[in-house]
């Protein structure tokens, strides 16, 4: 299983994004290998359409197979549907990605 | 007899219970009940910014449903905030489009996009989940 948490720079200490496909940087974390990883997101600044490029640049290209956040936009979420995507929605909106490896025992 | 209404349908659980007012006046009052579909159609109408026709699509209702549902949300919700009474989000002839669970160790909800039995939650791996259910 691989996750893809949206974050605000690309280290661990890094606070955890409130805009999913706005994101500037995705956490992928693979739970079996217990890696981590970043990308950066280059449809930040799109005007439009953000969401099914940020799925194809996650699931195509870097197998993720589950999307960690605060809140997905509508389109986002109909997308990843369609494709069969796990959606993980966290309770606290203050988090960091270190708090989130913690909680997955990965930390 | 007027046909009975379709169970809304939600996308995604609301992430808490509730709101509590705050402050001085903020003194214990009878909460408002705000249905899951009520909060949905805020969410889709208000925060999404999708049209009347398009959220009742998503929601598989017909429009004027909608419109009823979204006329009652804003009178509970201008009532709690200019009575300051506490809003609770429970509730409404919902369906969701998914299966989706509730990890009671990091109140994370998540989704099952397979029909199979889960057994843990999908990102603390506690085994004190629960499934949301849906009323009818």
């Amino acid at each position: 299983m691989i996750a893809a948490i949206p974050v605000m720079s690309n280290d661990k200490d890094a606070q955890l994004s409130l805009k999913f496909a706005r994101s500037p940087f995705f956490a992928l974390i693979n739970r079996e290998e217990k890696t981590c990883r970043f990308i950066e997101n280059p449809f930040a600044e799109d005007e439009k359409g953000v969401g099914p490029k940020i799925l194809s640049l996650l699931c195509e290209n870097n197998t993720v197979d589950s999307l960690v956040a605060f809140e997905l936009g509508l389109k986002l979420q109909q997308h990843a549907k369609t494709k069969g995507l796990q959606f993980i929605i966290l309770k606290e909106n203050n988090n960091k990605l270190v708090d989130i490896l913690k909680l997955m025992r990965l930390e | 007899m007027a046909r009975p209404r379709n169970n809304s349908k939600i996308q995604i659980p609301p992430r808490v219970k509730g709101f509590n007012p705050q402050g001085y006046y903020a003194k214990p009052s009878k909460p408002i009940n705000l249905n899951i579909e009520e909060f949905e159609v805020i969410r889709l109408l208000d925060y999404e910014n999708l049209s009347q026709l398009e959220a009742s699509k998503i929601m598989e209702i017909s429009r004027p449903s909608l419109t009823r549902i979204y006329d009652r949300a804003r009178k509970k919700i201008a009532q709690a905030l200019i009575e300051v009474h506490p809003i609770r989000i429970e509730g409404g002839k919902v369906v969701y489009d998914e299966h989706w669970y509730q990890c009671s160790t990091c109140q994370s909800h998540f989704s099952k996009p397979d029909s199979d039995d889960v057994s843990c939650c999908a990102l603390c791996l506690s085994d004190d989940i629960h499934k949301v259910e849906e009323e009818k």
